[in-house]
């Protein structure tokens, strides 16, 4: 079995160019190449089935695709907040081998893997700096009041609507977009946010409420 | 108590975002957390505010591994996991929310609610510091107030969350029970009563003090390091 990681999907052109084939040609023809060559991420049902596959027969190759696909891009997330490059790969690296060991626990009608993953590495990063693990919920705990059975549309999380979600999120206001991703790809509280667009907090509030109504109302149509 | 099905009153919107972006403060992230325990409707909307921080993982550019070894990384993952490390139970008699248990059992005696150090903050009030929890400004503690009794009238520097855990209190913007959050800022002027019948056991996040405004606040200011 070849169990070589490879990081070829959309990693940066100029970091793969020394020391590849394709050294010397036009960058033009260098990015139509890799386009045409590199093979295209995992859509949302493959990645839930790499998992699958990791969750049932341990899987390493699923798991070198899934690793392929993540790592590079938990690094980026890990280090927008604020970690330097080389604890953002141990994080990222981290959050694979939860992947690893957690896979059987993961489960598709509750939530796609994207959203997993956005957890793991997040906690990952919160446990490196705090003494304390992030408080975490407990699904067993006998404190736990159980939700009553959720309606299909409210749930952004299950599987068959995270490609609706997202392409939800590339149709809103660029204002209400570009909050959205400071909110989660920068540490920084609302306060802060507040703070550094110079707006008051109860702005940047209306300006979230409002994306989250759009992207509950684009999942109510098409669901 | 009264049994119902969800909280009736919840945390801010912007505070579970923070929560769900993973930029919370700890003592904010616990309070939350243990809300989340109680209400399935936050839960929910938790779950959704993650899902789009994943959604959104897709359009980060990714950046490439500079010192993974794939050889030594698929080895790891034959090697049998490290067991979870155990914590002691909390002996309590008020059912718990998970991640404050969790904090409570690093205390002495185990986290056992009653055995804990409350200290007397007066008016039938006590309080316990969860300690090494809170940074700059912030307080996480327990409250409890004697059945039948009012926290000192009181106001805000800074934004206050006190959940109840067990009996109930009202206030003038209503009635509190198990896993409701009250939520004061500095406009609000207030002085919650505890439930007569059953002391009631709160957990209060604060993240600048409290001042005392009745007509002993002056002195409640300087006694009461709240």
């Amino acid at each position: 079995m070849s169990l070589a990681i490879s990081f070829p999907q959309g990693a940066p052109v100029a970091s793969r160019r020394s020391g590849s084939l394709v050294r010397g040609r036009a960058m033009a023809l260098d990015k139509a190449m890799d386009k045409a060559f590199s093979p295209p991420p995992p859509d949302t049902a493959e990645l839930a089935r790499l998992v699958a596959a990791v969750a049932e027969a341990r899987d390493k190759q699923a798991f070198a695709r899934l690793f392929d696909y993540f790592a590079p891009r938990l690094k980026t997330y890990l280090m927008r907040l604020g970690a330097n490059a080389s604890a953002a790969e141990d994080m990222a690296q981290e959050s694979m081998l939860i992947l690893w060991r957690k896979a059987e626990s993961f489960d598709p009608r509750q939530a796609n893997v994207r959203t997993w993953m956005f957890t793991i590495a997040r906690n990952k990063r919160i446990d490196a700096l705090r003494r304390e693990k992030r408080p975490e919920l407990d699904p067993n705990d006998p404190a736990l009041v159980p939700a009553a059975p959720a309606q299909a549309d409210e749930n952004f999380a299950a599987l068959e609507h995270e490609d609706v979600l997202r392409e939800a999120i590339a149709t809103l206001p660029k204002e209400q977009a570009e909050l959205l991703r400071v909110c989660y790809y920068e540490d920084k509280s609302h306060r802060q946010i507040a703070r550094e667009m110079d707006i008051p907090l109860g702005t940047v509030k209306s300006r979230l409420r409002l994306a989250l109504a759009r992207l509950r109302a684009s999942l109510q149509n098409r669901v | 108590m009264t049994m119902k099905l969800a909280p009736s009153h919840h945390p801010d919107d912007a505070v579970l975002f923070d929560y769900a972006a993973g930029t919370s403060s700890e003592a904010a992230g616990v309070m939350i957390a243990s809300h989340l325990a109680l209400c399935p409707l936050c839960r929910a909307e938790v779950e959704r505010l993650e899902a789009l921080g994943g959604a959104m993982l897709e359009d980060l550019p990714p950046t490439a591994l500079q010192n993974t070894d794939p050889e030594a990384l698929l080895a790891r993952l034959d090697r049998p996991d490290a067991p979870a490390p155990m914590r002691p139970a909390v002996a309590s008699s008020i059912l718990l929310p998970r991640p404050l248990r969790d904090y409570l059992a690093d205390m002495p005696v185990g986290g056992d609610l009653a055995a804990l150090p409350w200290r007397k903050l007066g008016g039938g009030v006590d309080e316990i510091d969860i300690p090494d929890v809170a940074t700059g400004g912030e307080h996480l503690r327990l409250l409890r107030i004697k059945a039948g009794s009012a926290v000192p009238r009181h106001t805000h520097h800074g934004n206050e969350m006190v959940m109840v855990l067990s009996g109930g209190f009202s206030d003038a913007a209503g009635h509190y029970l198990r896993g409701d959050v009250g939520l004061s800022d500095p406009s609000i002027d207030h002085t919650p009563v505890a439930d007569a019948g059953e002391d009631c056991v709160c957990l209060s996040y604060t993240d600048a003090p409290l001042r005392f405004t009745g007509p002993l606040g002056w002195l409640l200011n300087r006694i009461v390091k709240f």
